[in-house]
């Protein structure tokens, strides 16, 4: 079976500057992969590459359908959604206004989605009209993720959602994201500094380092193997 | 400021309602510079030629006789429909440039419309005024100009729907997203161009009321009929806070009352330097408040 996502030699450039230099990588349906690395290694540019922000060339594929051409309004509709690094949700909306932005591409079936995510963010459905702004970290970051999943997304890209979270907020957004998949069948690309976590959750991880793909395997062969620690200087223990 | 407190009630009133009709002018220009450089970064100083254009397409209607009810909508529409074509052909292609760089190009779309106008319309042109525009009605002891009190009334109520629609439709909530976040607003699958356009036709619409309310008491209209107006309501931005369009309301609002206030209050001799006096008081409250009145820096407010 075809991978859901699969992106073979990938170039992420900021103007001059290459982030991502031949990038392989795939994603199957149902999985969970993570994507390591120190700081710089590409690994948000390469989230930013297949969500259509940053500038880029070789070949993403969705489904077999070539999507790096499209634009970041058109992939979201092709079923891919990215929660940003910063959780960047609306400072002066409120919860419920983040919320409807995020389902702006499928109206259709938005309301029932929201009580859905509503019930698996129970934090949110009390603040729902309180502005972004007067959410803490950790909710913030839950109303991130969930304005991603109101478009119902195949595909999730999450840029280092526990950054700045307390441990224990951080224990729940990984358990979250386990639970995306086992509930709603979300397949995920994560890019976490959080390396040991994220081996633990994880299917299969990608590790970067200066724009390539250094190292690829399951949680176990990348855990055996000494030299991947080398590769992810950012390693925390 | 003893010399206003000091007057007697009816000339207060008056005083109050002029403050409030030159304020709404002031606020709406405002408001459509406010709204684009919140959603896209660009200060527009060719809005006061949609202003203009509003004036133009008011005269020419009245010379060929087409009744006011008509003349009032596409009065409105034009300036809208000018907003459009300007994104389109002047500004999409600078979609994501620098500050400065639009800046520049608004510059250039001020001065092409300014050099059009000056060869198709030539001189001055003078509107055909209705003699309701003179109407005044007695209040007890006061003698209020009816148009000014439909001009701030209609200022309102084009205030109240406006934040209805920045509050309750998917569009208005957009906008208000993308001035805070464009990029992710795209992420979230609402497009730029959408956005972009609404915005535009929103500061055209606002700004052919404002042609409606400043030209019916001017008279006339001209080729640089527009710098002015544009000018107050630059400097009405600044005063509320760059990017908020509270603030664009706020700050058209006080320059009225600031204007209007001096012209009442200076002797006779200074009255020549009433815009001099006015921005001593604009330096005046950004020195005490750099951020203007309604303070956050980013966002649609």
């Amino acid at each position: 079976m075809a991978p859901l996502l699969e992106v073979r030699r990938l170039i992420a450039r900021y103007g001059p500057i290459t982030a991502v230099r031949e990038a392989d990588l795939a994603v199957n349906e149902g999985e969970i992969v993570a994507l390591l690395g120190a700081n710089g290694a590409g690994k948000t540019s390469t989230l930013g590459a297949i969500s259509g922000l940053v500038a880029r060339s070789g070949e993403i594929r969705l489904d077999g359908r070539e999507i790096s051409k499209l634009r970041p309004e058109q992939i979201v509709r092709r079923g891919v959604s990215l929660t940003p690094e910063g959780r960047r949700v609306f400072a002066g909306l409120t919860v419920a206004e983040n919320l409807a932005i995020g389902g702006a591409v499928r109206r259709a079936g938005a309301g029932e989605q929201r009580e859905r995510l509503l019930e698996l963010f129970p934090v949110l459905a009390q603040r729902l009209h309180a502005p972004a702004r007067t959410l803490s970290g950790g909710e913030q970051q839950q109303l991130a993720i969930a304005r991603s999943l109101m478009s119902r997304p195949r595909l999730l890209l999450l840029d280092e959602p526990t950054l700045g979270l307390a441990p224990k907020l951080v224990a729940l957004v990984f358990e979250l994201i386990g639970r995306l998949r086992a509930e709603e069948g979300v397949t995920v690309l994560l890019v976490e500094q959080n390396v040991h976590r994220a081996l633990d959750l994880c299917d299969r991880a990608y590790v970067m380092r200066t724009g390539r793909i250094e190292v690829e395997g399951t949680p176990d062969e990348l855990r055996r193997t000494t030299r991947i620690e080398d590769a992810y200087l950012g390693i925390v223990a | 400021m003893m010399a206003v407190i000091a007057v007697t009630g009816p000339y207060l009133v008056q005083q109050a309602i002029n403050a409030l009709s030159l304020g709404s002018t002031y606020a709406l220009l405002a408001l459509g510079l406010a709204m684009l450089f919140s959603i896209m970064g660009l200060i527009n100083f060719a809005h006061g030629e949609l202003l203009v254009i509003g004036g133009y397409v008011m005269w020419a209607l009245l010379e060929h006789g087409v009744p006011w009810p008509a003349v009032i909508p596409l009065t409105l529409l034009a300036p809208a429909l000018a907003a459009i074509a300007m994104e389109r052909i002047a500004f999409r292609p600078l979609r994501g440039a620098s500050l400065v760089t639009l800046l520049i190009a608004s510059f250039a779309v001020s001065l092409l419309l300014q050099t059009v106008f000056q060869i198709f319309a030539g001189t001055d042109k003078g509107i055909e005024l209705p003699s309701w525009v003179d109407d005044v009605v007695d209040v007890g002891p006061y003698t209020i100009s009816v148009l000014k009190i439909v001009m701030t009334g209609l200022t309102l109520l084009t205030l109240l729907l406006l934040t209805l629609f920045l509050k309750r439709t998917l569009l208005g909530i957009a906008m208000r997203a993308a001035a805070e976040d464009f990029e992710v607003t795209r992420l979230m699958g609402v497009r730029a161009n959408a956005v972009v356009i609404a915005a535009f036709a929103l500061s055209g619409l606002l700004a052919g009321l404002a042609s409606l309310f400043y030209f019916t008491q001017s008279g006339s209209v001209g080729p640089f009929d527009g710098t002015e107006p544009v000018v107050k309501a630059f400097i009405a931005v600044v005063i509320g806070g760059l990017g908020s369009l509270t603030g664009a309301v706020v700050g058209g609002f006080a320059l009225g009352i600031t204007e209007v206030v001096l012209d009442a209050a200076l002797p006779a001799g200074a009255q020549p330097f009433g815009t001099a006096f006015a921005l001593l008081v604009v330096i005046a409250i950004l020195l005490l408040r750099p951020q203007g009145l309604v303070g956050r820096p980013v966002g649609l407010t």
